[in-house]
């Protein structure tokens, strides 16, 4: 900003100040509307068109536009491109002139809005003369997507990436700490060597780790047997077998770096050691063993014939010339210590099964619509002894007043006992026999059915009960309502499930409470970090091998893990 | 290693306020009480922190237009005159109460206040920023910032270059003074809407900070709630506001501040006494505060007792215990059920420290020592800090949502100020329209100028403030003519600038009155 050389005075400004004040407001010169969300549930348009873009309008059309009110229109266009007709649906505003704002009151939020102002004419035709730019009315409440995919941001997002659980967070912050200080320029190139039959498990787990690994950075080139040579060998031509293959991996792998060097060579089992051993030390780069199970293990404890021996001596040259030898589990690791002689500090657990996990709930549909239930209908489930000391009673009392204040919910009993007779007859008594179903005893399948279907699961009794239900419900991911009287240890009040007393005043408190927060959220985290808890995930270790190779390449010969 | 971390986020804030127009004005005194009463003494205890090696680590977010305004060389000169003021008004005191023990003793506190403030404003030449700096260089604490002048981003989300020209502009004002980009911002109220992200991912920044249900109602549940940040499709971490350790502090009524033995913030000698003796220390005919207040808040009565600051100081240390406690308490609950390590975010106006909490920097300066020798279980962390050390978190698109008035926008656009955004709407369309059409060809020096002045104006005119005032009724008056006086100033140079026609005088006169922003650029809205 350039300054004026004769400063201003005081006087001058004032002056100045309230010859420019005095030309306020600006006039509108623009045809516009606008379009803002004040609150989920209300929204504002400001709008202003010229008297020339209105008397074109008219003048366009010939008199057809004589007397048509000028609105504002506001569509609902969530998920679509919207071409004027398509809406989902739409309301129109009666606007009070040509420039003017408009507070209006929304029932769907969550949704996007698109508003457009112009002329209605009697027949129902709407020509625009402004729009608006679409404008998400957002959620007032939780939203009940839960998903636990995430993304690693290291630094100034120099280094960003998608994370699939985030429960596998402490694997990358080890990795973000570890390598904190690791400055590489361009991707680390590593050879992954395995010469085992890439169909079998362990080869698609090798093949679908290294896939994996190339998304931190690492670009990996996967050496594998030559061609298509599936042939079976004799046991004792495994060995000469082997060496001859690794002659040749060893060839291809000298020629590949003369390409792109290698910053290592990772190589997995007996059978691939011997070329990665051989051309790391050819190459002059760090050499990484993985061995998912040792010689010992396979013939397990076995008297060793002269191929167990044979491969027991590949493995030790391989774990003694390896900068970081990679096992599954503990035993193998003191195997690999104990017999082979590697260094402690050398080796590292890193897990190699897989499990499939389940996603999704199985058929609830199914469940529901055998009941005579809507998909959104809220289920309660009380299943066991219909009794007094199982508490179906208490129940039953409370279900008028709960029913009362929550119009959709349905509860099902599971289970036959002395009182169900009585309790059906209550319930038909009482004007709720429709919300209720008493289904005897079922079978296990059903019962696992009912539970994926319902909500949460009640068990009001006024006597001590049994841990299992409690305990199969909350691995289903089914929060309980329970009393202090059931002596429930498992169940956590507030995070997977809450604790009544055994009276129906308390047990209505705790249904109410439960449907309008079902502990989703927290349901959900503890059945998320269960099943990531269960095995991890091939990103999980794949994170993990990449901490490895940088921790061998910190410093020379792999100074990282001395 | 923690189990958890306090992040505290002291948001610094004041609208552009500078009438050089007149030798004083009386809204300039917001910024020399907040100055007096809170940024000088969060410096004085940052000082100490450096002094003593104390562990400390804040968050604090310096706005633009507040920057402005401590840079600015006549509001410097002013406030250096006002402090000379209040210096003898506090001696005037010890004199008048010479008789009062207890007053007097209160009179030479404030003396003694006064002039530590004077000794810290000479000893930074008048910068109080260069202490913010050296403070962020020394990690004590991390500076941010948020848009130019404040502008509540999501009500002029309809004309996107107003909001990119409110974050560039603030975000090169920033770099401007202190050299270096500020890792994150503070969004102005908080206010946050789907894609805005978007804007500040484009600039760099790695987070930002959310009222607690713009992450509670995230598009994706957040597994964690507030306690880790998630980040947004644009991979910027949203960080959610914790609202029990907010309102602890924050509440006057359930909070700290409201404590019987903490300072009454509405008991102020320039109310109390006789108008002729407080009259030449405030300018103009209005009674105003003076900053110097002899009572405590006692109870909820009209009565009140005289002041012990060893009293209130006790309770201040007291407090910080307590405060203390529930995080510590609140993070072993909290890790025991996370994968990654919780944070407890505690975003404040800074001007609650000190200006309406009087007591408040001394609350703060126990907190960070109780955090620092007390105890092992959670550690102060800045935002940037726990983003580095924690770097994997949830994937989710925060839910629009502001930390005002029932958490959305009524306190900004209701029927009190709905007059404000036709007016801003025209502006930036007669900004774009003239940005356009002097796009690529040779622009005379003086209609770049005018250009430029008519940015400026519209910044001042999107401010959040005025509609907030505006709503909330107090200085209404002066909040409806800054509106005013900035779309009328506008429309004065575009249209001069379109005629062809601009007055030189004229020009300079605005640009002296609305120098915020010196290098700021039309260029934004091509």
């Amino acid at each position: 900003m350039k300054k004026r050389k004769e400063k201003l005075s005081q006087e001058q400004l004032r002056q100045i100040a309230w010859e420019t004040g005095r030309i306020f407001p600006i006039p509108l010169s623009s045809d516009y509307l606008s379009l803002s969300m004040v609150h989920p549930r209300l929204g504002h348009v400001h709008w202003n068109l010229r008297k020339a873009s209105l008397k074109n309008l008219a003048s366009s059309r010939g008199d057809t536009f004589r007397g048509a009110p000028l609105i504002v229109r506001v569509y609902d266009v969530t998920d679509i491109i919207f071409d004027g007709l398509n809406a989902h649906t739409f309301f129109d505003l009666d606007t009070g002139g040509p420039a003017g704002n408009y507070y209006f009151g929304v029932n769907h939020p969550a949704r996007n809005y698109l508003a457009e102002v112009g002329l209605r004419r009697k027949d129902g035709y709407f020509a625009a003369l402004a729009r608006s730019g679409v404008v998400y009315f957002d959620r007032d409440r939780p939203s009940d997507n839960y998903q636990v995919n995430g993304l690693f941001v290291g630094g100034p997002q120099k280094k960003t990436f998608s994370v699939e659980n985030v429960f596998d967070a402490p694997v990358y912050e080890k990795m973000n700490r570890e390598l904190r200080e690791v400055k590489r320029e361009g991707a680390l190139s590593t050879a992954v060597v395995f010469l085992g039959d890439s169909e079998n498990p362990l080869g698609s787990f090798v093949d679908s780790f290294s896939l994996k690994v190339e998304k931190f950075g690492c670009d990996v080139r996967f050496f594998t047997r030559p061609g298509e040579d599936k042939r079976r060998v004799a046991a004792e031509l495994i060995p000469r077998q082997v060496k001859v293959l690794a002659k040749q991996i060893r060839e291809e792998i000298t020629a590949a770096h003369m390409q792109r060097p290698f910053h290592l060579i990772h190589c997995h089992d007996w059978y691939s050691s011997m070329a990665g051993l051989d051309a790391s030390r050819t190459l002059n780069v760090p050499f990484v063993l993985s061995l998912h199970s040792t010689e010992h293990e396979r013939t397990q404890g076995r008297e060793m014939d002269a191929i167990s021996s044979a491969i027991c001596d590949e493995e030790k040259k391989g774990v003694q010339g390896a900068s970081l030898v990679i096992v599954p589990h503990s035993s193998t690791r003191e195997q690999v210590i104990d017999l082979y002689g590697a260094a402690p500090g050398r080796v590292v657990i890193i897990p190699d099964v897989i499990q499939e996990k389940r996603h999704g709930t199985p058929a609830v549909p199914d469940m529901k619509r055998r009941l005579g239930l809507g998909q959104d209908i809220p289920m309660v489930l009380f299943a066991g002894e219909v009794s007094h000391a199982a508490g179906a009673d208490l129940l039953v009392d409370a279900l008028p007043t709960v029913c009362r204040n929550h119009h959709t919910a349905h509860f099902v009993f599971a289970g036959d006992g002395p009182l169900r007779g009585e309790l059906e007859a209550r319930v038909r008594h009482a004007g709720i026999g429709h919300r209720c179903r008493f289904l005897g005893d079922v079978s296990h399948e059903t019962f696992q059915s009912l539970l994926d279907a319902s909500d949460f699961v009640v068990i009001p009794a006024r006597t001590w009960q049994d841990e299992g239900l409690a305990q199969t419900a909350i691995h289903t991911g089914r929060p309980v309502l329970t009393t202090h009287q059931a002596g429930i240890n498992c169940v956590s009040h507030g995070k997977n499930g809450l604790i009544t007393f055994d009276n129906p005043g308390s047990i209505v408190w705790g249904i109410q409470e439960m449907l309008f927060n079902p502990l989703k959220e927290s349901m959900f985290r503890l059945a998320a970090k269960r099943m990531a808890g269960d095995s991890p995930s091939i990103e999980n270790i794949a994170a993990q091998h990449y901490t490895c190779y940088e921790m061998v390449l910190k410093g020379p010969a792999g100074e990282g893990y001395a | 290693m923690p189990k958890g971390y306090l992040a505290f986020v002291l948001h610094a804030h004041l609208p552009y306020v500078r009438h050089p127009e007149y030798d004083s004005f009386l809204e300039e005194r917001w910024f020399f009480e907040a100055l007096t009463e809170s940024y000088i003494p969060v410096i004085k205890m940052l000082d100490r922190m450096v002094e003593e090696h104390i562990f400390c680590r804040l968050t604090v977010s310096i706005s633009p237009s507040l920057l402005s305004m401590m840079e600015d060389p006549l509001l410097r000169e002013r406030y250096e005159a006002h402090l000379a003021r209040m210096i003898e008004l506090s001696e005037r005191e010890l004199e008048r109460t010479r008789n009062e023990a207890h007053f007097h003793y209160l009179a030479g506190m404030y003396r003694q206040l006064f002039l530590d403030a004077q000794a810290v404003f000479m000893r930074n030449r008048g910068r109080l920023s260069s202490s913010f700096r050296r403070f962020h260089e020394y990690g004590l604490i991390e500076l941010i910032t948020t848009s130019a002048t404040h502008g509540f981003l999501p009500l002029l989300a309809s004309q996107p270059k107003a909001v990119t020209s409110q974050i560039s502009t603030g975000l090169a004002y920033f770099e401007s003074v202190f050299g270096f980009r500020p890792k994150g911002i503070w969004l102005p109220e908080c206010a946050y809407y789907p894609g805005l992200d978007e804007v500040l991912g484009e600039e760099g920044l790695r987070f930002f900070i959310l009222e607690s249900h713009g992450l509670e109602h995230a598009g994706t549940a957040p597994l964690y709630g507030v306690y880790a940040p998630v980040y947004t499709p644009s991979a910027v971490a949203a960080f959610g506001r914790d609202r029990g350790s907010t309102k602890q502090v924050w509440s006057a009524r359930e909070g700290f501040p409201g404590d019987p033995s903490y300072r009454e913030f509405y008991r102020d000698i320039g109310h109390d006494l006789d108008f002729n003796y407080v009259r030449p220390y405030i300018a103009g005919d209005v009674r105003v505060d003076t900053g110097i207040k002899y009572h405590r808040i006692t109870g909820p009565t009209q009565w009140k007792e005289p002041y012990y600051p060893e009293a209130a100081k006790e309770r201040a240390a007291q407090h910080a215990g307590d405060f203390l406690h529930n995080r510590v308490a609140h993070i072993e609950y909290l890790s025991s059920a996370m994968e990654t390590s919780p944070v407890v975010v505690a975003p404040f106006d800074a001007e609650l420290f000190g200006h309406w909490w009087f007591e408040g920097p001394q609350w703060l300066d126990f907190v960070v020592r109780k955090a620092a020798f007390d105890q092992n279980v959670l550690e102060l962390t800045t935002l940037s800090e726990y983003l580095d050390r924690h770097p994997v978190h949830q994937l989710s698109t925060p839910c629009t949502s502001t930390w005002g008035h029932k958490g959305y926008f009524e306190a900004w656009l209701n029927s009190k100020t709905d007059w404000i955004y036709p007016q801003l709407h025209e502006c930036t369309h007669r900004l774009e329209v003239l940005a356009r059409h002097y796009k690529g060809g040779w622009v005379p020096d003086i209609t770049e100028r005018a250009l430029n002045q008519c940015l400026r104006e519209l910044l001042l005119a999107q401010s959040s403030d005025w509609p907030f005032i505006i709503n909330n009724g107090t200085s209404r008056e002066y909040a409806v003519r800054r509106v005013k006086d900035h779309v009328a100033r506008f429309r004065y140079l575009a249209d001069s600038v379109e005629q062809g026609r601009i007055n030189e005088e004229y020009l300079s006169a605005i640009e002296e009155m609305d120098n915020i922003f010196p290098d700021a650029d039309y260029g934004l809205f091509r």
